[in-house]
């Protein structure tokens, strides 16, 4: 039996922990081959452990180093099927007082979430024409439901979703499909929050309707998976909530 | 209609949108003279996002102006109008085009601003409650803001009429006493094509 994402080539950036890197696993746990893109060197030898991994290093900010990381997919798989945008800024759980938020800060989350998207659009809609591929935005709930202590990380969220769908509606007609999904997870930050409060997770996950928070590679990843697989060939524009049941207002 | 008797309006924008919402907030009996806003209405859309243009062609400098400089002037002018509004139980509208909601081939800069600007009003209005402060947003058709790109929320219009007279009264009631409680909202002043969610 061949795995859905057999002989796929994804580019999959903030790859290197949390979210991205569960990404990555269960891209890989679907047959894929993976350009993991890094943005601390550090993270990549452990990933590159994985089968049918790169990790390069890229700052999403940098059009050269988006534009070779597609190269990379190019030169190291033959070809992309697959973008996943999943880097956010360092400073995106940044508790924020909106109404003094200075707009260097704005543009620190906007160059990651917003800007880096007309590169890798760029970059890649020539590869992903040819293949009739699919371009993956990690959005977040906070960019369906707004957020009181994080409203730029919500602006740039938001402007994902009109991204995603303006984009699957202008590359209809190439066969690129556009997807999101809005995670909740655990990520490196919550794992230190909890750690440090044991009764924490416990709290939190009381308005969880499945009483858990997700696991990259386990709940998070096998949506990406599903989204830039065939499986959902007839998808496009869409956000997918993936949050045990916490958001459920689209 | 004085519904607005005594309260001062500040309406970012220019060009036809702005001008009928601030004629409507006039005949509401509000003042649009440079006072101290109760009501601060963000109505500005430029006119170059609304030309239609591919992704792949866009040059850095055109994706900055027509996609991230409408974010950081809606953000900005929020920021600049809050003390007023938080000392007067204020209102503030964003008025935007409907693209925000279901995207628009060729206005993907357009439509990457708009629904910004949206879920950031969201934000303000989940976080301004406690002091008293609604923020609603408005939805109007790119159409009838002068793009000639054929968008569904314009084609699929269950009402005819003027989007921008709708989408000025709606910013009237919103700024008005009867919609105290309402917060976080967006009213599609497009003829009932969208309806969403």
């Amino acid at each position: 039996m061949t795995a859905p994402l057999d002989g796929r080539v994804v580019l999959v950036t903030g790859a290197g922990r949390g979210i991205g890197r569960g990404i990555v696993s269960a891209l890989v746990d679907a047959g894929a081959s993976v350009v993991a893109s890094v943005h601390h060197a550090v993270d990549g030898p452990s990933l590159e452990e994985l089968p049918r991994v790169v990790a390069p290093v890229c700052d999403v900010t940098r059009r050269a180093d988006v534009d070779a990381a597609v190269a990379c997919a190019i030169a190291s798989f033959g070809g992309l099927d697959a973008v996943v945008h999943n880097a956010v800024s360092h400073r995106s759980n940044e508790i924020t007082d909106v109404e003094h938020a200075p707009m260097a800060l704005f543009d620190e989350h906007t160059s990651v979430s917003v800007r880096a998207l007309l590169y890798l659009a760029q970059a890649s809609h020539t590869h992903l024409a040819a293949r009739h591929g699919a371009f993956v935005i990690m959005t977040s709930p906070a960019g369906i439901q707004g957020t009181d202590d994080r409203a730029l990380y919500a602006a740039v969220k938001g402007a994902q979703r009109g991204f995603i769908k303006s984009l699957a509606r202008e590359w209809g007609p190439d066969g690129i499909r556009v997807n999101g999904v809005a995670p909740l997870a655990v990520s490196p930050a919550l794992d230190r929050a909890f750690a440090g409060d044991p009764g924490l997770e416990a709290r939190l996950a009381r308005v969880v309707p499945l009483g858990w928070f997700g696991d990259p590679a386990r709940d998070i990843g096998p949506a990406v998976a599903f989204l830039c697989s065939d499986a959902a060939r007839y998808v496009t524009g869409q956000t997918l909530p993936v949050s045990g049941g916490r958001f459920t207002a689209l | 209609m004085t519904g607005l008797a005594g309260r001062v309006a500040v309406v970012e924008g220019a060009g036809p949108l702005a001008d009928a919402v601030a004629g409507a907030l006039v005949a509401a009996g509000a003042r649009v003279d440079g006072g101290r806003p109760d009501v601060a209405v963000f109505a500005a859309v430029d006119p170059r996002a609304l030309q239609p243009s591919a992704v792949v062609g866009l040059s850095e400098p055109d994706w900055v102006a027509l996609c991230e400089a409408p974010l950081v002037a809606a953000l900005a002018f929020f920021q600049r109008v809050f003390p007023d509004l938080k000392a007067r139980d204020g209102r503030a509208v964003l008025v935007c085009p409907s693209v925000a909601l279901e995207g628009a081939a060729h206005l993907v800069p357009l439509a990457t601003a708009a629904e910004g600007q949206r879920q950031l009003a969201k934000s303000l209005a989940r976080r301004w409650g406690r002091d008293g402060i609604t923020v609603n947003v408005v939805t109007v058709p790119a159409q009838a803001l002068g793009s000639p790109v054929e968008d569904a929320a314009r084609t699929a219009a269950a009402l005819g009429g003027d989007p921008l007279a709708a989408a000025a009264s709606a910013v009237v009631w919103l700024a008005g006493p009867g919609a105290a409680g309402i917060t976080g909202a967006t009213i599609g002043a497009d003829g009932g094509a969208v309806m969403a969610p």
